[in-house]
């Protein structure tokens, strides 16, 4: 147990919130992943070579790992290319309300896509697809292809989501694109933190132009996850290392637009889950509880129009 | 002794054979301007000596005489409205220049009068502009959709990755309007690698898009300092440039006199005959007039002009 650990414990905090007799603060934590490799079919990932993440991620191991947290919800992000999977989640997420909505995966610009959409939006908990730097997709290279576009102007037309992962100067100016193109459409960033920004000067201009043309569009959320960061072999822990972007971040995109998301099971390859949560939310806190409340679940809904499905879930109308 | 002899007798390499009649030449990229006129010029500075000089057609026939150049476009090269038609004053009286592109206040209220007024001059074939961090915003876009419709053409200003990557986002939104990449073979590349790769992704996007031209002017380098002609310095990045524009979107152009401060005109277009000789008739002529007149749609103002 390391010291924030210990001061959680300690403190004997159930979720956030810990000035004495205030209310918590519920959390949705909008990037989850959820596979089986002990199913028959198997999965495309994670590798079986990788001994952190290759066992059953379920919601049962999800409720255990963050139990006394206060996570009261949960977005399920795809994590294969098979379309198959988008029912296995739904599936799974249809036996336990934790699970508020899923991100799925289907591919734009194919034949079937308009097919599939129609096929999965039918199920509510259903609130967007994924699309980026996975799956040996590029999205900047589909973004001159007028079926490409015209598939994601049928995704916002849907009233769902586009997930974009993960960031590279690349990524970013293709969404810069993609948003000229489909303004209409709710694109969530995944993962900024873990953009490594370029060093050299006319680079790291870029890169900053496009990040503030995204912060400029009300429809573009960031997604605060994947804070921590391997330092020469160890994971600093203290707010301190991870303070500067994160208030790059918080400068760009402000109170409104940033999405509390842990990345696990992924994230055990950086922390324990208390230790991925506690960062952003002495970050967050520190801002006040109103823009806590926004970051750890108000902007999901907005981002996401995710589904209430169980009576301690909050909603905006309580 | 005939042109090509000259010139390359001029650039002190031994003769190619087996060439027909050369091609004849049109250079997209002079500018033109007089420091010695009542209120000045806003550039070149007093300083720059070599440049701060009267710099008329006259001085650009001395230069060149004896190499083919039939006809030349003037870019601007001052901010001020007036100037616009200070150029045009100066190509009405001189049959060699074939077309101006002039700069006009593009996102300004006052940009569509200004357009409606010089575009009727059929020599006025476009503007340029730099629109890196501009094409966000919808006036900028609404005009230069009034330029596209006027059927001028953008010149861009010297390229680098934000210019690139700007420029697939105005060509996304304006798919109609020709634009000339200016002094491509000089462009600032990024050497962080990320960036690098964004670069010439941005590139392989401007790859299909046919209203997209790339002027292969400022090509000199100094090796040693010395400037050389040695076209093996030079094949690589003309390589990459055929790759991505081909035989229909690459145009000569001097930068003259910009040029002088690099190289001699003759070496300067040393480099690219002999380029696009290798490349066979056809190339060489489309290098130097068939594509540009696609680009501009200069004005054939008489009979040496093609």
């Amino acid at each position: 147990m390391d010291r924030r650990t210990f001061l959680f414990a300690a403190a004997g905090v159930a979720g956030l919130g810990a000035a004495p007799g205030a209310t918590p603060i519920p959390i949705i934590d909008t990037h989850i992943h959820l596979f089986d490799p002990t199913r028959p079919q198997g999965v495309p990932w994670p590798e079986k070579t990788d001994p952190v993440l290759y066992k059953p991620a379920l919601p049962e191991r999800y409720r255990r790992v963050t139990k006394g947290l206060g996570i009261f919800g949960a977005i399920e992000v795809e994590a294969s290319p098979w379309l198959e999977d988008n029912q296995w989640v739904l599936d799974v997420a249809a036996k336990d309300k934790i699970i508020v909505g899923t991100v799925g995966d289907l591919d734009p610009g194919k034949p079937d896509f308009r097919k599939n959409l129609e096929r999965f939006q039918r199920n509510p908990l259903f609130r967007g697809i994924r699309y980026g730097n996975l799956w040996n997709r590029n999205l900047g290279e589909q973004l001159s292809r007028p079926e490409f576009i015209s598939d994601l102007k049928a995704l916002a037309d849907a009233n769902l989501a586009l997930d974009s992962a993960n960031p590279d100067l690349a990524l970013i100016g293709a969404l810069v694109r993609l948003t000229d193109r489909v303004p209409s459409l709710r694109v969530v960033v995944d993962h900024l933190p873990q953009l490594d920004p370029p060093t050299e000067k006319r680079a790291r201009d870029a890169y900053q132009y496009n990040l503030h043309e995204l912060g400029k569009r009300p429809q573009v959320y960031v997604k605060v996850s994947e804070v921590l960061r391997r330092m020469d072999g160890s994971v600093p822990t203290d707010l301190d290392f991870y303070k500067p972007r994160l208030d790059e971040i918080w400068e760009i995109f402000g109170p409104d637009r940033l999405l509390y998301g842990s990345d696990w099971p992924n994230s055990d390859k950086w922390g324990t889950y208390p230790q991925v949560l506690s960062i952003v939310r002495d970050y967050f806190t520190s801002k006040g509880r109103a823009v806590a409340e926004k970051f750890f679940w108000k902007n999901s809904v907005k981002a996401y129009l995710w589904v209430k499905r169980d009576p301690t879930q909050p909603s905006s109308a309580s | 002794m005939n042109r090509r002899e000259f010139l390359l007798a001029g650039a002190g390499i031994a003769g190619l054979s087996g060439l027909a009649e050369d091609a004849p030449i049109i250079d997209t990229h002079i500018h033109l301007y007089d420091p010695t006129r009542p209120g000045g010029v806003p550039w070149p500075d007093r300083s720059e000596t070599t440049l701060y000089q009267r710099t008329l057609p006259d001085r650009f026939r001395s230069t060149t005489e004896g190499l083919g150049i039939v006809g030349v476009v003037v870019v601007e090269c001052s901010p001020w409205l007036e100037d616009n038609q200070w150029v045009l004053d100066i190509a009405a009286k001189d049959r060699l220049i074939v077309g101006t592109v002039g700069n006009l206040a593009v996102g300004k209220p006052e940009f569509g009068r200004h357009l409606d007024r010089f575009h009727r001059n059929p020599l006025f074939r476009g503007i340029r502009y730099d629109f890196r961090e501009q094409v966000s915003a919808p006036d900028v876009i609404s005009q230069l959709k009034a330029l596209a419709n006027a059927d001028l053409e953008l010149d861009s200003p010297q390229p680098d990755l934000v210019l690139m990557r700007d420029l697939v986002r105005l060509t996304d939104r304006i798919p109609d309007l020709r634009v000339v990449i200016d002094h491509l073979p000089n462009v600032e590349l990024p050497q962080d690698s990320q960036a690098r790769r964004d670069y010439e992704a941005h590139l392989r996007e401007l790859k299909p898009r046919p209203q997209v031209y790339a002027k292969v002017s400022e090509i000199l380098q100094r090796v040693g300092g010395q400037v050389s002609d040695d076209l093996n310095l030079y094949r690589p990045r003309l390589d990459e440039l055929w790759d991505i524009f081909g035989p229909d979107r690459l145009i000569f152009a001097s930068d003259w006199p910009v040029s002088d401060l690099k190289g001699p005109y003759v070496q300067l277009l040393t480099v690219v005959r002999r380029y696009f000789a290798d490349r066979g008739r056809s190339a060489d002529e489309k290098f130097f007039w068939r594509n540009s007149l696609a680009a501009y749609r200069w004005v054939r103002r008489q009979p040496s002009q093609p």
